[in-house]
């Protein structure tokens, strides 16, 4: 029961409502203005807050032997971070009990997982901002070993890297990406548009825990993976072939070699290997002349393995046989005065066509060479592939030079004939040597099988025309020229495979040392097997050795390739003789 | 039909006992109750849902947690298989075994049954190249090559007796079986 009079209860009711009407009323208009009038601009500012755009990267293709073996693929590398305002000590259950680790202990773990010096980690934990980096590019191995210690202040940031798991194998013509990932060489760089990828973004809300609110992702661009290219390669054999190089490299102290093998009715590349290489894991660690491809970026002069091309062209043309006579003296001198010469002295020998490839012999392929116009032989080393870019155009390949037979001199001329005056690359040799061991027909170099796109799109590069060279009788008199130099050779006598029958060339060429021919040589030789059904080239060229002046240098790094070629791919020893043709008169 | 005549009691019930229905009409006071059921019904549903959206939520973001885990597990084994398996790793396990390549390879044709080749005795040439020239900075795994000899050692000492003496040498020779 009230105590009051009617009036003032009614009075103090009435203040109550109004005053309740007040502060509802209040409340109502804040609801609206939150509901309604502000709700745009509240939902944009909280929105934004809880809203991230990432990047969602695409990983770049692998690039994968013949036999899909890998060479090249993406990985994740991780820099390490810490956050110095929040460094503290860290307590752990250690056998149902608190241990309490302090940052000295923790920098101490943490450094030897980094390979880290434990003062230099402390130094940069006692700073005050928000981000430091403790270590970069660490591996998915050490960067486990980080997130196992468990610290709440230590953070990795993942990004996409390269590795090449066998190293320097092929390393020279995969080429390699810097950290940010421009491609900067050989196959990586030529072979970007397969490899690529097209990195995607993504737009969703987290709640205040950092958990992704679901339904809330909007993809504004898909990620898109790289393709993965396929090499025609032989991972093993470019070892093996690299192996060799290498040694012969260092035994014979030359400033480069490299070595090709060829699979002759095809014309693809299986071995393009080099020394000194790259290894593209560690770029940094091989000088930068190392780093590029000298089998398609350097130029040099053949020498005698030239003479093969001279002598094949003299036959297609008939004006010679393998047979024709020829008397090569020691030295001829020349109506404007130079000398030519052979490299051994030597008294007047009555050679044949054959018997001159055999010897090598400058003079006698002299008396050849010139039963044919300049502009004949020209048009021959073209259509052998010298004097311009293979079809695969690899990053900074150089077409070699022939210049222009008119404006030849007369020395440049006849030195032509047997491979000095002219520059070609080393594939350009190996593969003018594969069309006389294709009966006469180039094939384009062909060093990548197929590209397939993430979404399983095969793309398979178009071969570029084959040429005739040559007919296949005169490829044929080429190859049994060939034979008898491995057969009889002083020099090619070393570069013989038990079992099989072996074709092949020297070539000892003066090297420039400045503006004049220097006293240091590049010693090559080419060869094919088995001669009577010829299925390898082999190209080695080791540039201005130091301990051997002549191509006997070569000649074991060829065996040793050529060997190991034809046992990888089980080519049957040879079961007939090479054919007879006389060497002298 | 007799959940469809419960659900018309439902309400005369409910208008009975709420104070603002009694009065109006049965059908739209029916209609209040059935949208008010209605409404409430949606937001349980809802609740329920929101809820197991949310414990999907966590589960799906520790999902992806483990996902990147074992990811790293994956990049870590295959970082190890890929060193394993490179050239220069198989070519140190290959020496250390005294593994030596034959050069002079032998066939059997089997169409006529015809020894291709002369079969000579594998021997290490004095050319070949003994150590790994081609680096390779991505290897941070290779075969315990010592373990691997003494583990060959104990086998064939176990299976052949001839094969003591070559086996004592610390490393093998070429295989008996040529």
């Amino acid at each position: 029961m009230s105590m009051l009079p009617p009036d003032e209860e009614n009075r103090r009711q009435l203040v109550l409502r109004r005053l309740t009407g007040v502060v509802v009323g209040a409340f109502v208009i804040a609801l609206l203005n939150y509901q309604v009038i502000s709700a745009g601009a509240i939902n944009t500012e909280s929105k934004g807050k809880r809203t991230v755009t990432r990047t969602v990267e695409a990983l770049r293709g692998s690039i994968l032997d013949r036999d899909g073996q890998i060479l090249a693929k993406s990985v994740y590398r991780y820099d390490i971070n810490a956050d110095p305002s929040a460094v503290s000590p860290v307590s752990r259950q250690v056998d149902g009990k608190t241990v309490t680790l302090s940052v000295d202990q923790l920098a101490g773990q943490l450094a030897e997982v980094l390979g880290k010096d434990k003062d230099d980690l402390l130094r940069k934990f006692a700073g005050t901002g928000k981000y430091v980096n403790l270590s970069k590019n660490v591996d998915a191995t050490i960067y486990s070993k980080v997130k196992a210690l468990d610290i709440p202040w230590i953070w990795p940031d993942a990004h996409p890297s390269r590795l090449y798991p066998n190293g320097a194998v092929a390393g020279n013509l995969l080429g390699f990406i810097t950290a940010d990932g421009a491609t900067l060489a050989g196959i990586e760089r030529k072979m970007n548009s397969c490899l690529a990828g097209v990195d995607g973004q993504e737009t969703y809300e987290r709640g205040s825990d950092g958990i992704r609110i679901p339904d809330s992702a909007v993809v504004s661009q898909k990620a898109r993976n790289g393709g993965t290219l396929q090499l025609t390669i032989d991972t093993n054999l470019q070892y093996f072939a690299q192996q060799v190089l290498a040694n012969a490299v260092n035994y014979e102290r030359a400033d480069y070699g490299t070595a090709l093998v060829v699979e002759v009715k095809t014309g693809k590349l299986l071995v393009a290997a080099e020394a000194p290489t790259v290894d593209p894991n560690d770029p940094g660690a091989s000088d930068e002349a190392d780093r590029q491809s000298r089998i398609f970026n350097s130029t040099y002069e053949p020498g005698s393995t030239m003479k093969t091309l001279t002598a094949a062209t003299a036959i297609d043309t008939g004006v010679a046989t393998v047979g024709t006579q020829v008397k090569a003296p020691f030295a001829v001198k020349m109506p404007w005065g130079t000398w030519i010469k052979d490299s051994e002295k030597h008294k007047t020998l009555n050679l044949t066509l054959a018997g001159i490839l055999r010897d090598s012999s400058n003079t006698g392929i002299m008396k050849i060479g010139e039963l044919n116009t300049r502009a004949e032989r020209f048009d021959y080393m073209k259509r052998f592939g010298l004097g311009k870019k293979t079809s695969i155009d690899m990053a900074g390949e150089s077409g070699g030079t022939l210049g222009d037979p008119k404006t030849w001199d007369d020395q440049t001329n006849y030195s032509s004939m047997f491979g000095q005056g002219i520059a070609v690359t080393p594939i350009q040799m190996a593969y003018s040597y594969q069309a006389i061991a294709n009966k006469g027909v180039r094939l384009q170099p062909q060093l990548f099988e197929k590209c397939t796109a993430a979404d399983g799109t095969v793309t398979n590069f178009p071969v570029g025309e084959s040429v005739r060279v040559v007919s296949e009788s005169t490829a044929r008199d080429t190859v049994d020229m060939l034979e008898k130099v491995v057969e009889q050779g002083h020099i090619g006598r070393t570069a013989d495979v038990a079992g099989y029958r072996v074709g092949g060339k020297s070539g000892t060429a003066q090297t420039m040392d400045g503006n004049r021919y220097g006293n240091l040589y590049a010693i090559s030789f080419i060869g094919l097997a088995p001669a009577e059904d010829p299925q390898y080239v082999v190209a080695v060229m080791l540039y201005k050795s130091r301990r051997t002046a002549s191509s006997i240098g070569a000649t074991p790094v060829f065996k040793q390739i050529m060997q190991q070629t034809l046992r990888t791919y089980r080519v049957a020893p040879s079961t007939t003789k090479s054919r007879n043709i006389p060497t002298e008169w | 039909m007799s959940a469809l005549r419960a659900l018309n009691a439902v309400p005369e019930k409910i208008q009975g006992r709420v104070g603002f229905l009694r009065g109006m009409k049965p059908g739209l006071a029916r209609t209040l109750v059935i949208v008010a059921l209605g409404l409430f019904a949606i937001n349980v549903a809802n609740l329920v849902l929101s809820n197991i959206t949310i414990q999907s939520t966590y589960k799906l973001a520790a999902l992806k947690a483990e996902r990147n885990v074992l990811r790293t597990e994956a990049e870590v084994v295959g970082t190890q298989v890929n060193s394993l398996a490179s050239n220069q790793n198989l070519v140190d396990v290959a020496h250390a075994l005294g593994m030596v390549s034959n050069v002079n390879p032998v066939f059997l044709r089997l169409s006529d049954g015809k020894v291709i080749g002369k079969p000579k005795r594998a021997l290490a040439n004095q050319r070949s190249v003994a150590a790994n020239l081609v680096p390779n900075a991505a290897m941070n795994t290779d075969t315990n090559t010592e373990l691997l000899t003494k583990n060959s050692e104990v086998s064939l000492v176990g299976s052949s007796g001839s094969a003591t003496t070559q086996a004592g040498s610390g490393t093998i020779q070429a295989s008996p079986t040529y």
